[in-house]
Parts: C-alpha cells; structure tokens; sequence
C-alpha cells in the first residue's frame, strides 16, 4: 500500500481520490479475463477460418484479411462492452469488484454523455495494443493517460488507502522512455515505409505472386517453353544441377495428378533421378517407367541405366533426357568427336548452354589443346551463370597448377575474380580444391572467412582435405598419410580423391605403394582423363624410382583416346630410355596426333 | 494472472484426504499407463513428403470419383493429412484402395499405413482411453487416470486440488468420489456425441474436474471467495483479491465452449472441448439439484465439515 511520506513525494492538491495504478491494472486484467471469452463466443466462426488459414497459408493475403478482420472486430466489441458498462453503471466489472470508478473531472455529479463514454472506451481500446501511451497512467500526476483527458474523466478508488500520484523520478523515468520508444518507433516505421514502397515500385510483389500462381516450380519458369516436354527438360537441369532435387519431384508429382497417362512414365524415370540414392527405389521407378509403353523414349532410357555399369548409353537422341546422358557418357569415354555433335542438340535447350561449355571446354583441355580451352573460357564466362563460371575456372585452374606455380596461370585469375565476384555460397568440392591448391601456390593471396566456411558446412571431405594441404609446418610424412587416408576412404567424392591422388603420388617412397594404387585406379571410377593423369603421374613416379620396366606396364591402363597425346608418348618414352630402348623411345617421341589416328583407326 | 485461490493451493492432506488420495492414485496409474517408447509408425509416416501424400490419398479416399486433384499448397495437404490419420475408417481401410499418381510412392505408403493400423492398439493411450469403437467397459473408468504426459498429469491434478479441495468440504465422502467417477462419465458421453469416427481416444481427468468445478459453483454459498493474482514482482502487485465465485465461469467454462466452437475440424485441438462441457453440464446440474434439495432437507445435508 501507498504510505504518504512528505519528504518523498509532493502533495497533490486535489479532492479526488486517485486509483492506485496497481488496482486498475488488476482491474483490467479481470476485465480482460472476462471479456475476452464472450469475445471469442460471438467471433468463434471467424476464429475458427483465421486459424485454419494461419495454418495453411499464413503468408496469404487471405490469411492477413481474415487476421485484421478479427483484431478489428475484437477492438469493436471491447469498446462496446466498455461503453456499455460505462453508460449503465459508470464503471466495468474488474473496477466495481476493485472499488474503483470513473468520474467527470471537474466533480460533477451530472450524468456523463454517452459519447464521452465512447470516446473513452474507443481511446482505451486502441492504446492497449499500442501500450507505451498508457504508460503515461505511471507519469501524470493524477494517473489519467489520453483517454482520461480526452474525455476529461478521473478513475477514483472508494477505498481508503488511495494513491498520491507519481514521484518525480518515476515521472520523469517514464517521460525518457516514452520519448526514446516513440523516437525508435518513428525511425523504424519510416525505414519500413520506405522499404516497402520501394518493393511495391519495383514489382517484386507482383512478380512473386506471379511466379506462385503460375508455375508449380519456380526454377522451372525462367526455363520451360510451350514446345518442350517439360518433365524430359526438368530432367535434365536436374542432371546439369540448375535446379533441385525437390523441385523435379514437385514437377514429376504433378505429372502423376494430370488425367491421363500421357507423362507418368517420364514423371517415374524422374522420381528414378530423385531417388537414386536408394538402389532398389531407383530400379523399381526405371522399372515402372516401361509399364505404360516399352518403346517411349523414357522406357529406352530406364532399360539401358538398368543393364550393368559396364553398357553404353548410347543412341537415345531424341529425346533431351537421352541426348545428356550420352553426351556425359561419351565424355566420360573419351569419345569428343561423338559427344561434340551431340552437344549442339543440348546447346539449343534452355539452360543447359552453360553446362554444355563447360564440357566443351574440358573437353578442348584434355585434347591438349591447352590455349583453345582458356580461350573458350574466357568467352564463357560472358554467358555462364556464377555457379558454371566458378566450376570451370576451378577445373582449369587445377590442371594449370599441376605444371607448377611459375607457369603461366591465366584460368586461375578467372577464379580468383570469380571467387571476388560470388554472390551465392560457395559448396564445389572442385571449387574448395582449386582454391586450397591456389593458396600454395601464392601464399599472400587472402581467402575470404566466410569462403571458408561456406565450403566446409557439412562437407567433411573438403574439411580433411583443407586441413591436410593447408597444415604449413607438417612434415611430409604427415601429409602423405593424411592424403592416403583420403584416396582410401570409400564414400569420399570423386574428385576430392582425384586431387588427394595426383598430390599424394609425388610423396610416395616405395613401388609396393605405387602397384596398389594402380591396381585400386579401376575401383575408383573416375572419368578417363581423371583416370589417365593419374596412370601417367604414377608412370613418372615409378621412373623416378628406378622401375622402368615397372613404368611401361602401367602406361596400358591408359584409356585407348589418349594414346595419340603428347605427353603420353613422352612418358613412354621416357620409361624406354630408362630400359636402354632408345629407338623405340625415339618413336615415341617423333609420334604425331594424325599418325596415330590413321594407325588406331579413331 | 487471476486464478482461484479458494482454501488455498497446496491444501494440507489432513484438510482434503480424498482430493490428494485422487492425485496419488492418478500419478501412480501414470507411472503405468504412461507411453514410453515412441511410436515409430507414426513417426515413419509423419515427413513432409510422405504426409502431403497421405493428404492426396486422404482426398481421392473421400472423393473416389473425382480423377484431378485440386489446386492446393503443401501445407493444405498435410493438414489434410492430420485429418485423414484421425479418420479411422482411413486409417483402417485406406490401404485397400486403388489410387491414381506415383504407384511406388503409394505402394510403401500402403505398407506404412497397414503398419500404423496395426500398431495402434498396442498403445497404452488406445488401451485404456476412450474411443467410439472400442466396446470396453472398463475404458470408461480407465480413461479418467490415464493421461498424455506429465504436464497434462500435473495440470489437471493442480485444478483438481484446488476445486477439489473446496468441493471436499461440502460433500460426504463417498458422495465425493462416486461424483469423481459420474462427472467422468457425463463427460464421455459429451465426448462419444460428438467424436464422430475420429481415431484420438479421450484421456485425462479434465471432465471429473469440469464436472467438479461447475459442482463448487452451484453450491458455494459465499458471495466471495478468494482469488490469487500476480502482476508484477513489487508489493501490492501480487496477493489475494474477493472476488463474486461466478467470476470462475468465465474464467473456465466460457474457455471451453469457445474451444469447441471454433476449433477446425482438420487441426484438432488435442483438448476435448465437448469432454469438458459435458463434465461441467452434469456438475451444474447435480450441483443445482443438491443446492434446492438442501434448501428444502436442510438437516439432511448437513455437510461432514464445518462451514468456513
């Protein structure tokens, strides 16, 4: 309770008993309590669709509608229980059972209007969601916030114990407060106002309800066109990573729902992709595919991905789907001349242009025509999105870094900018290599932090593969074994074991070493021209060693297409002039592209 | 917060024996009752995918001859889905059914949805709650002492302390306890009326005590009884208020009735209104009759305790 004490607060002159601020919150809170589930009785209808749609679309405009609908219908019907109450008993249930009114200010007896009433009940209501103005009840001297002076009312207790208004501190206190709050307040709704307004010029709501409404998977729409068999294209993105996992399942699931049965064998060869993961998944859903008509393209295409890894996937070309598995396959075979015909069946399809290059180029590399291939990328990165620009300079930048840091590194420029430039997080496994390799090459070059953890967020492989390349004071020893424990790992991606191979055969010390991993190259499935370097660094390591002869049987591992390069002749040659074989050697080396096709037939 | 406050929170045992005895006997019969492995069919068919499936399935279920489905969000369909898995003539029987779309995907829904079927009368919560087609007598005592976990337990056992505590005082013993068990009834009934097919068995001892609120209201004879309240830390800010008993209609019963009303079909509440109403519509109505039959037998009802 209240205890006047004079030395603490000044007195207030005035015959009104004030309301202790502790009763009137009280009261309120009964009021509250009461009135609020007579609220929800007449409003349970409308609360009944807002919290459905809260659930179902709580983004919706629908849902926002519905949302302000009963805020301003609660609001109503405090005001008009308030004023109600007011009009027939001059006060609210919670203040009758505190002892509390609500009288005229100037003390008169006379019956108060009716619209005064209402405007106080109508102030109150619409402060409570706002509540820094009824803060005031803590700072004015006789407890009457903007309702009470709007409506020129006092809220009186008929106790004894009665309150002798705010100390000056807790006024002034509660002034500050109310200044910054409102300060704040302003500032932020400005900002927001601005904001918003900006959005709204721009269109982007506009855009986005366009994209919702129209199609089923936004990364579909900067993509299909009318004339595709829109499910066969998604496949492909899919395959060439433009869009996700999810998205080709929304499209394939949408496939299933259509009347008819004219896409669902494309929408189970695209659940095959999406379930790939799960052996069994995957050849129930390729089997599927052929249950409506075993001569549809995607039925061809799930009878030869059913057959043993060692078959061809060739010959599918008519359809989009078809034409990218071959063209990946007859890569990955060494076989450009097939896959650069096909490529151009590809280039014409959205989206894909950019994956396309990124082929084109590698492939131009690993023909040895080194300067063709960092010309062709320089023209691509005017066309390619950041995610392709930034894959195919990693991929260039490795192999450029492999004839060592003093050479010209023309691609890895291209990284580092691209790398400058990357708006979107970063998650290559190449891309993370590249730039670890990078960084030894030239120290002084800065790696950004936030780079850093992009690449290593949930990717262990690149995580031990940083740590084993990047440790400066280890010893050799140590690097060798952290390298080997990489190459060894089953589950490890394909290229972070590419790379962790092609650094971990110069520190080898033993044939013994050298003979496993050669015999381990076919288990690792990598493609040709990954499978090639590796066979060709091992044939240079083993020469190094002393085992010529041991040298010249690795060289049959490599893959028939690169019999005709150039630093395949010269490695074998190099391994006969160690085995005293200097005419054969001689051969090799004078051995031209052109002699070796007429010779092999390719 | 307002709440009743009555004689109190923590009544002494020696004050309201049968009330504590209730709350023993009710956390003992949950250490028994209560579930403590998860339920893994469930958990198999509750992801994203799998649940906007069940909501498509669930549509082609109830509209067989319709063959394009509507235009809806995923979120419409998993809410869909929630209603589907409390629908038990789908749960039951959804697997028996030819669909149209993804025939792998439905395939292992069938098996997961067969598993589900099967698994649900293993449950405790199935075995000794209440559900319109389970034909056990026994499950209309059993529900009342079951309950859904450790706070449903406690939250119920603190209201039943408080009201029945108070309600203690103005009933004979046996009276108190056979009321316990009606007002439970009363509230299954309420439930049963209006469950429908729906698969959640009714559990937990809010209709008892619905009932026993409802009850203290028509026989408190006090113009005012206490109520606790607590709005901020500083003195004056907490303590106990007087305040009309009828005040606790609003507080409690009104909640329960708004609940009911506007809850959606498709998002079950987990709370069941309609248990609640008719526990307290049985506890007002008893609770009227002993009111005007002690006004008329005065000496008859003369209460075991003295009046406060």
């Amino acid at each position: 309770m209240n205890t006047y004490d004079p030395n603490a607060y000044p007195q207030q002159v005035t015959e009104h008993a004030i309301a202790p601020v502790q009763d009137r919150l009280l009261a309120f809170t009964l009021d509250f309590l009461l009135f609020v589930p007579l609220c929800s009785l007449l409003l349970s209808g409308v609360i009944k669709n807002t919290e459905y749609l809260y659930k179902v679309a709580p983004t919706s405009l629908e849902f926002v509608i519905h949302f302000a609908v009963v805020t301003v219908l609660y609001l109503f019907f405090a005001t008009a229980f308030q004023t109600v109450c007011y009009i027939l008993w001059q006060k609210t249930p919670g203040q009758y059972f505190l002892k509390l009114r609500v009288h005229d200010i100037s003390g008169s007896q006379h019956r108060i209007a009716g619209t005064r009433w209402f405007l106080r009940s109508f102030l109150f209501t619409f402060q409570i969601p706002l509540l820094l103005p009824l803060l005031e009840i803590l700072s004015h001297p006789l407890r009457r916030a903007l309702h009470d002076r709007a409506s020129d009312m006092i809220v009186v207790t008929l106790k004894s114990e009665k309150d002798f208004g705010p100390h000056p501190l807790e006024s002034a206190l509660v002034r500050q407060v109310l200044l910054v709050a409102f300060a704040l307040i302003g500032f932020w709704s400005l900002a927001g106002v601005g904001y918003v307004y900006k959005l709204a010029s721009s269109g982007e709501f506009k855009k986005k309800e366009l994209i919702e409404s129209q199609y089923l998977c936004k990364s579909m729409s900067h993509f299909v066109s009318s004339k595709d068999n829109r499910l066969d294209h998604a496949i492909t993105l899919f395959l060439a990573d433009r869009i996700s996992e999810e998205c080709l399942a929304a499209e394939a699931d949408f496939a299933f729902w259509k009347p008819g049965h004219g896409e669902q064998d494309w929408a189970y060869l695209a659940k095959a992709f999406v379930n790939k993961e799960n052996e069994k998944l995957f050849r129930s859903y390729l089997e599927e595919s052929c249950k409506q008509k075993q001569s549809s393209a995607p039925c061809k295409i799930s009878q030869q991905l059913l057959r043993t890894e060692s078959s061809s996937i060739e010959g599918l070309e008519q359809s989009l789907t078809g034409s990218f598995l071959s063209f990946e396959y007859l890569i990955s075979q060494g076989n450009w001349k097939k896959a650069e015909k096909i490529s151009k069946n590809l280039m014409a399809a959205k989206g894909l242009q950019s994956f396309v290059l990124d082929r084109l180029i590698k492939i131009e590399w690993q023909k040895e025509r080194r300067e063709q291939a960092v010309a062709m990328s320089d023209v691509a990165q005017v066309f390619a999105d950041e995610e392709q620009k930034i894959e195919t300079s990693a991929w260039l930048c490795f192999e450029q870094l492999e004839n060592g840091c003093q050479s010209e590194l023309k691609a890895c420029d291209q990284f580092a900018n691209n790398l400058e430039e990357a708006t979107q997080p970063l998650q290559s496994n190449m891309a993370g290599v590249a730039l670890i390799e990078l960084h030894r090459c030239r120290p002084k070059m800065e790696i950004s932090a936030n780079l850093l953890y992009q690449l290593r967020a949930s990717k262990r492989p690149f995580v031990q593969y940083e740590q084993v390349r990047s440790a400066v004071s280890q010893s050799k020893a140590s690097e060798k074994s952290g390298l080997a424990e990489l190459v060894q790992t089953k589950s490890y991606n394909g290229y972070i074991k590419y790379a962790a191979s092609i650094n971990w055969i110069p520190l080898v010390n033993h044939i013994s070493e050298l003979d496993q991993f050669v015999e381990s190259l076919a288990s690792m499935k990598l493609p040709s021209y990954q499978t090639y370097k590796l066979v060709l660094k091992a044939t240079d390591k083993a020469i190094e060693l002393g085992f010529a002869q041991r040298a010249l049987e690795y060289t049959k591992l490599v893959p028939t297409n690169f019999l005709n390069h150039k630093q395949y002749n010269q490695t074998v040659a190099k391994a006969l002039e160690g085995l005293n074989q200097l005419d054969k050697a001689d051969s090799y080396k004078q051995r031209s592209p052109a002699q070796f096709e007429r010779e092999s037939g390719l | 917060m307002i709440f009743p406050y009555l004689r109190g929170i923590f009544v002494k045992f020696q004050q309201a024996p049968l009330t504590w005895m209730l709350i023993y006997l009710n956390f003992i019969i949950f250490a028994f009752t209560s579930e403590h492995t998860p339920w893994k069919e469930v958990d198999n068919l509750q992801t994203a995918q799998k649940m906007v499936l069940t909501g498509q399935l669930y549509y082609q279920f109830e509209n067989p001859k319709e063959n394009v489905l509507p235009d809806r969000s995923p979120q419409d369909w998993v809410l869909y889905a929630t209603q589907g898995l409390r629908d038990r003539v789908f749960v039951y029987s959804g697997a028996d059914r030819n669909y149209q779309g993804d025939q792998i995907a439905i395939e292992q829904w069938k098996k997961e949805l067969t598993a589900l079927a099967g698994s649900i009368d293993s449950r405790k919560m199935n075995i000794y709650g209440l559900n319109g087609f389970r034909d056990s007598p026994l499950a209309w005592i059993t529900y009342q002492f079951t309950h859904g976990g450790l706070a449903h337990l406690m939250m119920n056992c603190l209201v039943l302390l408080i009201f029945g505590a108070a309600l203690e005082r103005m009933l004979r013993p046996a009276e108190y306890l056979f009321l316990y068990i009606a007002f439970g009834w009363a509230a299954a009934i309420g439930f049963l009326a209006f469950a429908n097919s729906d698969m959640v068995p009714l559990v937990g001892a809010s209709g008892s005590i619905s009932g026993f609120m409802t009850c203290y209201l028509m026989l408190e004879r006090k113009k005012n009884v206490a109520f606790g309240y607590f709005i901020g830390f500083s003195k004056d800010y907490y303590g106990i208020v007087y305040l009309p008993v009828w005040i606790i209609w609003p507080l409690t019963i009104l909640p329960d009735l708004v609940g009911y009303l506007s809850a959606h079909e498709s998002l079950g509440a987990g709370i069941a209104y309609a248990a609640h109403l008719g526990g307290a519509v049985a506890g007002a109505v008893y609770g009227f009759i002993r009111r005007r039959a002690q006004s008329l037998f005065a000496s008859d009802f003369q209460s075991h305790y003295e009046a406060p």
